[in-house]
């Protein structure tokens, strides 16, 4: 019997899944025995979303772009029929590995590690997760292996911290179990903070356990027997989808007192943080699960020595415990084989911006960013060319089109300015103006410092005045070097890694687009046209058809002309907002 | 262990340490260098939000904070260089780009010469006008004559202006400076350089270079061209505004600095300037500007009638002849006002002010025309002299030219524009011109050869900061300057300036810069907004005399202030200066990095100032967000009132939930005003006028309870001007009675003298007559019953001293035993209550004990209201390991937070809770038989004792298993203490302390250390029974009455008092008046005296009221809780003059008693002999403790059940009450009706 399954993760269901799912759920009812109908989590296609997957023996068919009707017909046509409808068909994944379809080219390059069941189990079905052999890699943990030979075998592995420092997690685990006490805790980051970044949500949402699981092997590894996993609130589901794991674990006897008659105990509790960025750093995280303000403390001492309520504490992001049970599971060799040099395994990267297909995609470390976004992602939106990739979000960088064939691994990527971060990726065309963009990153930062040290509370802010100065028109000659100065000195003299790297943004878009700045200053000028207040706007005569709908729609009256012939805009009267661009049916009207 | 040690470089000196130190702390420790920081505190963790203390560390590719990076073998540090110079400069000018306040007045900063207005003010305010005068001749050595004619920039910039109108600065300079006698004092001069200094001219500018060269040390020499010394002080402001003898007045007081004057004396013609130049090591040139400019007008210099203003001014002040018919002058600055009113003076007819604007544009002062049209004289405004009418030479009219006003020029003002075909004649005699002047320098511009830079307007060209000409050595200010003719305070401001430039011309040491300030007008004006509500009080203006009274004299027409005025106006004073000024660690920063505003000027964050604390004030705008007050007041106190709100820039210091700070959990202790590191939170002084002044500090001890804090009265020179503050030991802090208390001192009204009463009146006598009625009264109780019906009590806040001769008045002058506390009596507590367990009855350790505990035990002790001090240490053993075991029928947030265990019995049954888990061990035979019988070989001890645990649960009504788990945990202990307070009324049960006592002797036999501290409520209980204040007990704790009549035990003095047996009594800080039963006692009283510091509800009755001293202003030692003897100096003057010590020794001597003539030193032999038998109990003698045979078991009757306690009897447990309620909800009911 074929089954049909609705991407239910947060991208899905603001895409309208719910309603797909309601209307399959009708049909089935009318027809019980016509098909199964199932849930996912993320399918990581959200250019496509929302999407349904057909599975039969052979292949999973995915389509795209869903309304209810489509499921209907997909239903009648596909499931009943046998006949797929190939023009809403966004990809065919063969069981034997083919791929084909549109948007075949999305999963070209994809080795998924991490995602290995996102988009194919039931995220609150814990059988769903044994059956695609969940919990073996924690039996293997438990019964075979002691906790150095766990530790080592993670060593041997190559993996990384995935959070974006890239430590080293098998030696991070091993000063964890080198610190005597009798309490220490594990503690998984999920605080996800970074602008355009939802990795950690979509593996938590559609594969809890994954990182429950390596969450366990981990206190096996260290001696701990009390996990915490620090999720924002704004990720309701995932906290609604982790409760019904941990739930279901615990019923299943892999959480709780004596797991599995091992003898060993470990628990999780969750913590809901009230959406502060600075508490992704773990310090503030662990002031904030302690009922603290979320503030950075001073290190040292190290969380491996006095972490959570000042005991020796293990922390990782999510997607580094969700590599866990595959690498004890698989082996570290294998994990090993893919990636560069000292970076090894997989990336997952949340693709996003002017790029033509956005989503999540996992590619072994090593993978230049020019595959990554002409390959995986499609290539550049609205056939516009390719300016530079932002990578790391507030706290990285950008990088430019012409260092392209960089390979994303933890050390060619901070050779560049950027950071590896937890994996935000996001794709910037010629209509991107960098200073803006780092503007926007710099308000992120200084809105959500903690404000403790006064590099990060009052230094930003000094930047952030100059940068909007800067794109206002108001940029004055030396506010470069003030930005750079001012900028090395903020991350050199801040206590945590929020203020060591606010001023990234700015000082790796003014290293590769300083141009770009002095067009603002000097000519007060915007190359990208993005910069309201330098741009003009203007109406192409030869596409304008004197319709005047701009003129009608304009707030402050500045667009003249006689029906039916070409209008004029007056740009010393013009508001600047927008408002003609986007009622002009014709495209006629520019900014210059 | 032993401690490890790891070896280092700092800045290149090989350093070896002991691991585990921050580098600030090494660094500091021996001297390397000074870093700077403001979050780090030593009392607290490393916290790390400043990053003032960044170092270098070779190796890292950051900078680290120091105060938080611990040292490690092989480091490298660098803790100065460019790099980390430029980082903390950065830092500081983040920090102060946003740090809107005023580190000094506005007023003093609009001032061109930075006269310390608001300085002067509040020393006027306090009666120190030899200060004030003082301070003011720090940047003005001419305060008379600035506060006649001074246009009062300082005013301008008031910021009382935006809520009524700005303070009468110069009227309060005035007043000072007119002080009789103020100038009598001589000024105060370094030793003689040998250099002397040329100084041509003797104007304002000229006279203050010499006085500030005078005072260096240096010899000054005015050449003056005139007869008399003051340039146009005298000879250009009439003498109806500035008298001569005021003039005369301030160059004499010049001249005792040092400076020569030589009149007639012209350079140019009598002597030349090349001469001058190689008599003089340097010469300043302040010759003024003496010509008028002319008209513009045909044939000005020829016609008679025609005249400059200035010369005129000049040749009427020497020769004040009449004048007549009409006068017209030409011009609208001060020098046309002074013309006017001059000729007006002098009998003119009419008087007309030809001026080409309006009233509105004359650049002549405010008051300058206000007081000119006063007076009658005309005005004709738009219109310009355009021609003369002077027939044969002889002016009859000038020729005029209407105008209207155009638009604005370059300074602002309407530029007027001539109205064609408007010509009219201005019919006069004389017509003066006063539109400018301009210097003359003939004879002056050549110096050896060489061209004296000159500018177009004929002044001199100097630097701008050291007045120094283009010649070496000369030197030129005041009007002759630069921008030419300006007013008196700015040719003060130059005169000050060239004598600091000339002094380091002459010396080489660099003259101090002007320190670093930040004003709010950095970012523009300051809103009215942000003064909050202050309440509207008009201004005083000087007083003037009447119109009618000024014609034909030159009469002064300003007459002064009155006393009333001058208070008024030091009292509308805002004091807009920082408190913090002088030791303001970011202010000094600021100042030794080189701090520049401008680098980070941007968006300011704006706060009102929170005031809504009684005490404690703060102020947003200051804060650095060091969060030491947040941290001190959460982990050095288990507080935890304030902490951080917001993110991001807009993070912010605020009280828990941003509520008032009163109305949180603080108790008003202050230690976070000490923590501060700026000026953003400060204590609100009890008395007005508050300023940036020089204090004097006077350590003593708080005599609000028996901790005996050391504190430094901090005063402004005035008795009535002082607060508390700590004692500056780090680690040492101070709780709101210590700190708070004292301002009850300034703020309640004063008993002044002696007095006595009769029913219905009152009548202050003097002190000789109040100690005679005194002694008569009392005499004659004794003669008409026995001296049995006297009697003496005495307050337990009184020192050693007053208790010593309180003891010999009554025993030794009146023959009455009946001499007792009634704060003891009150409260039914007996006499040396632990003598039968210890052999004395104090506490058996000092608070060191504490260190070292491994369980505190609180009973009957109140920690975080009684005493929070005590707490700090309480909360130091219980974050280094102690447990804290508490029980009190009501529990505070100490309790709560820190406690292991916390018991709530029932009130008035602690005794019964500690007998029963006392009782649980002896069951359980954890105290054994075998232990029982070695303390006590008799059966008395168990024989009636019945607390069995059912019993216990029942009376005490605490659970069993919380008694069961208060007795694992004192098994479980090697070192405890005991704290228990035997004043405390609320939880006091009968052998509650014998009962502790108990536990302590048989742990003790039990090999485990135990202590009990015994912290009293009054300052100086542990005094009372050492100093005989006992029916019991004489001084030296000698037991029995020794002769005297009287009662001889508490009972009999209780049932005396119950029985109206007293006729006639000494109270002597105590009010039983104030409550019903304690008031009945004396129903029968027929001679009554009392002595206190303020009235009270005894002091209303009393026959005899003798002025008692607080805490401050009497000499003398008090027993502290630890036993020891707490000497303090007097540190204010009593408002009588004479100290409660005093007046007891006149009482005494009256009555014939003899009173040894040091008593402190006969009180310290008392106290030590007593003291020497107790110290071997100590741990902190260092000798090993040995157990005491005295230690005994004391039987513990089975029926201890409470009695009712009435309040304490104190006068100044009322006044306790009165602080403790701050932050209650007692006094936010209060607050809010």
């Amino acid at each position: 019997m074929k089954k049909v399954i609705v991407g239910m993760g947060t991208c899905g269901m603001s895409a309208g899944a719910q309603g797909i799912y309601d209307e399959l759920e009708k049909i089935q009812n009318s027809a019980p025995a016509g098909f199964a109908l199932g849930r996912t989590g993320c399918i990581n296609m959200c250019f496509r979303e929302p999407l349904v997957e057909v599975r039969d023996e052979k292949s999973r068919t995915i389509y795209g772009g869903v309304t209810p009707e489509l499921a209907r017909k997909i239903v009648e046509s596909h499931v009943y029929a046998g006949q797929p409808l190939s023009e809403h068909v966004a990809v065919v994944i063969d069981n034997d590995g083919g791929i084909s379809g549109e948007e075949a080219g999305f999963h070209s390059l994809q080795t998924r590690i991490v995602l290995r069941n996102c988009g194919k189990i039931d995220p609150e079905d814990i059988a769903e997760y044994i059956s695609e052999s969940g919990y073996s890699a924690l039996r293997k943990s438990l019964f075979e292996m002691t906790p150095s030979e766990i530790i080592d075998e993670v060593k041997a592995s190559g993996l990384r911290g995935r959070g974006g420092a890239g430590f080293p997690t098998g030696l991070k685990w091993s000063f964890a179990a080198a610190n005597k006490g009798d309490v220490k805790y594990v503690v998984c980051n999920a605080d996800e903070g970074d602008p355009g970044a939802f990795m950690d949500r979509s593996v938590l949402e559609s594969d809890p356990h994954s990182v429950i699981e390596g969450m366990i092997i981990c206190g096996k590894a260290i001696g701990a027997s009390q996990g915490y996993i620090y999720c924002r609130a704004e990720y309701p589901l995932a906290i609604r989808r982790l409760n019904i794991a941990i739930d279901a674990a615990r019923e299943s006897g892999y959480l709780g007192r004596n797991i599995l008659d091992s003898g060993f105990d470990f628990d999780i509790k969750i913590k809901q943080g009230a959406g502060a960025f600075v508490c992704g750093e773990e310090t503030a995280l662990f002031a904030s699960i302690e009922g603290q303000r979320g503030m950075p403390r001073i290190r040292p001492p190290f969380p491996a020595e006095k972490g959570l309520w000042r005991k020796p504490t293990n922390n990782n992001n999510v997607e580094t415990y969700a590599n866990i049970p595959w690498i004890i599971r698989i082996g570290a060799s294998a994990y090993a084989s893919y990636g560069t040099g000292k970076s090894r395994g997989t990336k997952v990267f949340a693709l996003a911006g002017k790029v033509a297909r956005g989503g999540l995609a996992e590619v072994p470390m090593g993978t230049i960013i020019h595959d990554i976004v002409f390959k995986v992602g499609g290539g550049i939106r609205d056939g516009r060319s390719f300016k530079a990739v932002q990578m790391g979000g507030p706290s990285g960088g950008c990088i430019p089109a012409s260092l392209d064939n960089t390979p994303v691994d933890f050390e060619s990527i901070p050779a560049t300015g950027a950071i590896m971060g937890s994996g935000g990726l996001i794709v910037l065309d010629d209509t991107s103006c960098m200073v803006e963009m780092a503007r926007f990153f710099l308000e992120f930062t200084q809105n959500e410092s903690c404000g403790k040290c006064t590099f990060c509370r009052i230094g930003t802010l000094r930047m952030l005045e100059i940068l909007k100065r800067i794109t206002t028109g108001y940029g004055e000659p030396g506010d470069i070097e003030k930005l750079v100065d001012l900028g090395r000195q903020i991350k050199e003299a801040s206590l945590c890694g929020l203020g060591q790297s606010a001023p990234n943004p700015v000082l790796s878009t003014i290293r590769f687009f300083r141009d770009e700045y002095e067009a603002h200053i000097r000519d007060k000028r915007c190359p990208a046209a993005s910069c309201q207040a330098m741009v003009d706007f203007v109406i192409d005569p030869d596409k304008c058809t004197g319709c005047a709908i701009c003129a009608k729609n304009c707030p402050v009256d500045c667009i003249h002309g006689e029906l039916k012939k070409a209008h004029t805009i007056d740009i010393s009267a013009c508001a600047k907002c927008g408002k003609c661009v986007t009622v002009c049916n014709f495209d006629a009207v520019y900014k210059k | 262990m032993e401690a490890q040690t790891v070896k280092l470089k700092i800045n290149g000196i090989d350093v070896e340490c002991e691991a585990g130190r921050t580098i600030l702390e090494v660094v500091r420790e021996r001297n390397l260098d000074d870093i700077p920081t403001l979050c780090h505190s030593p009392e607290l963790e490393p916290y790390g939000s400043c990053f003032l203390c960044v170092v270098e560390v070779k190796g890292r590719w950051n900078l680290l904070p120091s105060c938080a990076t611990r040292v490690a073998e092989g480091m490298e540090v660098a803790t100065r260089n460019e790099r980390i110079e430029s980082s903390r400069r950065t830092a500081l000018e983040l920090l102060l780009s946003n740090h809107y306040a005023d580190c000094v007045s506005p007023c003093s900063e609009g001032c061109p010469a930075h006269v310390d207005c608001q300085g002067y003010l509040a020393l006027a305010a306090m009666g120190q006008y030899g200060r004030a005068i003082e301070l003011i001749r720090e940047n003005n050595p001419l305060p008379a004559i600035c506060g006649r004619v001074c246009v009062r920039k300082c005013e301008l910039t008031c910021r009382r202006e935006d809520v009524d109108e700005a303070v009468g600065i110069n009227a309060v300079k005035r007043f000072v400076s007119d002080t009789p006698g103020i100038y009598d004092k001589a000024p105060e001069c370094a030793p003689e350089t040998g250099k002397t200094v040329g100084i041509v001219g003797s104007g304002p500018a000229g006279l203050t270079a010499a006085w500030f060269l005078g005072r260096l040390g240096h010899k000054p020499v005015i050449y003056e061209a005139q007869e008399k010394a003051g340039g146009m002080l005298r000879y250009g402001i009439p003498e109806y505004r500035l008298p001569d003898a005021v003039i005369d007045k301030e160059v004499d007081y010049i001249c005792r600095a040092g400076a020569e004057i030589r009149y007639g004396k012209r350079i140019g013609s009598d002597v030349s300037i090349d001469e001058l130049m190689d008599v003089h090591d340097a010469v300043f040139m302040a010759t003024g500007a003496w010509t008028g400019k002319p008209m513009g007008v045909e044939g000005e210099s020829e016609v008679e009638g025609v005249v400059q203003g200035t010369d005129w001014l000049r040749e009427k002040a020497i020769n004040p002849k009449p004048v007549s018919g009409t006068i017209v002058v030409v011009g609208g600055g001060n020098t046309a006002m002074d013309v006017s009113r001059t000729a007006w003076r002098l009998g003119a007819e009419k008087v007309i002010v030809l001026y080409r604007r309006t009233k509105d544009e004359m650049p002549a002062d405010k008051i300058e025309i206000r007081d000119c049209f006063e007076e009658g004289i005309e005005l004709l405004e738009l219109a310009a002299p355009v021609g003369l009418i002077a027939p044969g030479g002889k002016l009859e009219a000038i020729r005029c030219l209407r105008m209207k006003l155009g638009e604005p020029d370059l300074s602002g003002r309407r530029r007027p524009v001539p109205i064609e075909d408007s010509e009219f004649n201005l019919p006069c005699r004389m017509a003066v011109s006063a539109i400018g002047q301009a210097p003359v320098l003939d004879g002056l511009t050549t110096i050896k050869g060489e061209k004296l830079e000159i500018t177009r307007w004929n002044t001199i060209v100097v630097d701008k900061n050291t007045l120094a000409t283009n010649i070496r050595g000369l030197y030129a200010g005041g009007d002759a300057a630069d921008d030419g003719p300006a007013v008196v305070i700015d040719a003060i401001a130059d005169g000050q300036r060239v004598a600091g430039a000339i002094h380091e011309y002459l010396t080489g040491e660099i003259a101090p810069k002007r320190s670093f300030i930040v004003t709010k007008e950095f970012w523009g004006k300051p809103e009215n907004s942000e003064l909050g509500k202050v309440k509207e009080s008009p201004r005083h203006e000087v007083h003037m005399i009447d119109v009618s009274d000024r014609h034909g004299n030159f009469s002064e027409v300003a007459s002064a202030f009155e006393y009333e005025d001058l208070a008024h106006e030091c009292e509308r004073c805002l004091s807009c200066g920082c408190v913090r000024y002088s030791d303001c660690d970011l202010r000094r920063y600021a100042e030794e990095y080189g701090v520049d505003m401008e680098r980070f000027r941007g968006y300011v964050r704006k706060h009102r100032v929170d005031s809504r604390h009684p005490y404690i004030q703060y102020d947003p705008n200051k804060c650095v967000l060091c969060a030491r007050c947040i941290r001190t007041c959460s982990m050095i106190l288990p507080i935890a009132a304030l902490g951080l709100v917001g993110r991001g820039f807009k993070t912010e210091m605020r009280p828990a939930m941003d509520d008032p700070l009163v109305e949180t959990s603080c108790v008003s202790c202050g230690n976070c005003v000490d923590s501060c590191p700026t000026g953003a939170l400060t204590i609100k002084y009890p008395f007005p006028g508050r300023a940036s002044l020089k204090t004097e500090d006077i350590e003593s001890h708080c005599g609000f309870c028996s901790l005996a804090c050391k504190i430094t009265v901090r005063k402004f020179n005035g008795n009535n001007r002082y607060f508390i503050g700590p004692s500056g030991i780090p680690g040492e802090y101070l709780c709101r009675y210590g700190r708070f208390g004292p301002e009850l001192f300034i703020r309640k009204n004063r008993l002044r003298g002696a007095e006595v009463r009769t029913k219905g009146s009152r009548s202050v006598v003097t002190m000789e007559d109040a100690v005679s009625a005194s002694v008569k009264g009392l005499k004659n109780v004794i003669e008409k019953y026995s001296p049995g019906r006297i009697g003496v009590f005495v307050s337990p806040e009184l020192t050693n001293e007053e208790f010593f001769i309180a003891g010999k008045i009554a025993r030794e002058g009146l023959g009455t035993n009946n001499i007792a506390s009634l704060s003891v009596l009150g409260t039914g507590n007996k006499s040396g209550v632990l003598d039968a367990s210890f052999g004395f009855t104090a506490s058996t350790s000092d608070r060191s004990c504490l260190r070292d505990a491994d369980l505190i035990v609180c009973s009957n002790t109140s920690l975080e209201s009684d005493h929070l001090v005590l707490s700090v240490d309480v909360i130091r053993a219980v974050k280094s390991g102690a447990k804290l075991i508490v029980s009190n029928s009501t529990l505070d947030t100490t309790d709560q937070v820190l406690s292991a265990l916390t018991m709530d019995p029932m009130r008035g049954r602690n005794a019964i809770l500690w007998n029963g888990i006392m009782q649980l061990l002896i069951d359980e035979g954890w105290f054994n038989r075998e232990l029982l019988l070695e303390v006590d070989a008799s059966d008395d001890f168990l024989r009636d004792r019945d607390f069995n645990i059912k019993r216990t649960v029942e009376l005490s009504g605490i659970d069993e298993r919380v008694i069961r788990k208060a007795a694992e945990i004192i098994r479980d202990s090697n070192k405890v203490v005991f704290i228990h307070s035997l004043d405390r009324a609320r939880d006091h049960a009968p052998a509650d302390a014998e009962t502790l006592a108990n536990f302590v002797t048989l742990l003790r036999a039990k090999g485990v250390e135990a202590d009990l501290l015994l912290p009293r409520l009054y300052s100086n209980s542990a005094g009372l029974e050492i100093m005989g204040i006992d029916p019991e007990f004489r001084p030296g704790k000698i037991a029995g009455s020794g002769g005297a009549a009287g009662s001889e035990t508490h009972e009999d003095l209780i049932a005396k008092l119950e029985n109206g047996e007293i006729s006639g009594a000494i109270l002597l800080g105590e009010d039983p008046m104030a409550w019903p039963k304690s008031g009945s006692w004396f129903r029968n009283i027929e001679f009554l005296v009392a002595m206190d510091w303020t009235e009270s509800e005894t002091t209303r009755i009393a026959d005899v009221v003798l002025p008692g001293s607080t805490c401050l202003e009497t000499e003398g030692t008090r027993c502290n809780f630890e036993g020891n003897l707490v000497k303090f100096e007097r540190a204010i003057e009593p408002p009588s003059g004479l100290s409660g010590v005093d007046v007891l020794k006149l009482l005494a001597e009256k009555l014939g008693v003899e009173v040894p003539a040091n008593i402190t030193l006969e009180i310290d032999s008392l106290v030590s002999e007593k003291m020497r038998r107790v110290k071997p109990f100590y741990w902190n003698t260092g000798e090993k403790r040995e157990f005491p045979e005295r230690l005994r078991l004391v039987p513990i009757p089975a029926d201890v059940r409470p009695v009712p306690i009435p309040p304490a009897l104190t006068h100044g447990e009322i006044y306790k009450k009165e602080i403790r309620d701050v932050g209650t909800e007692r006094f936010r009911v209060r607050n809010r009706q």
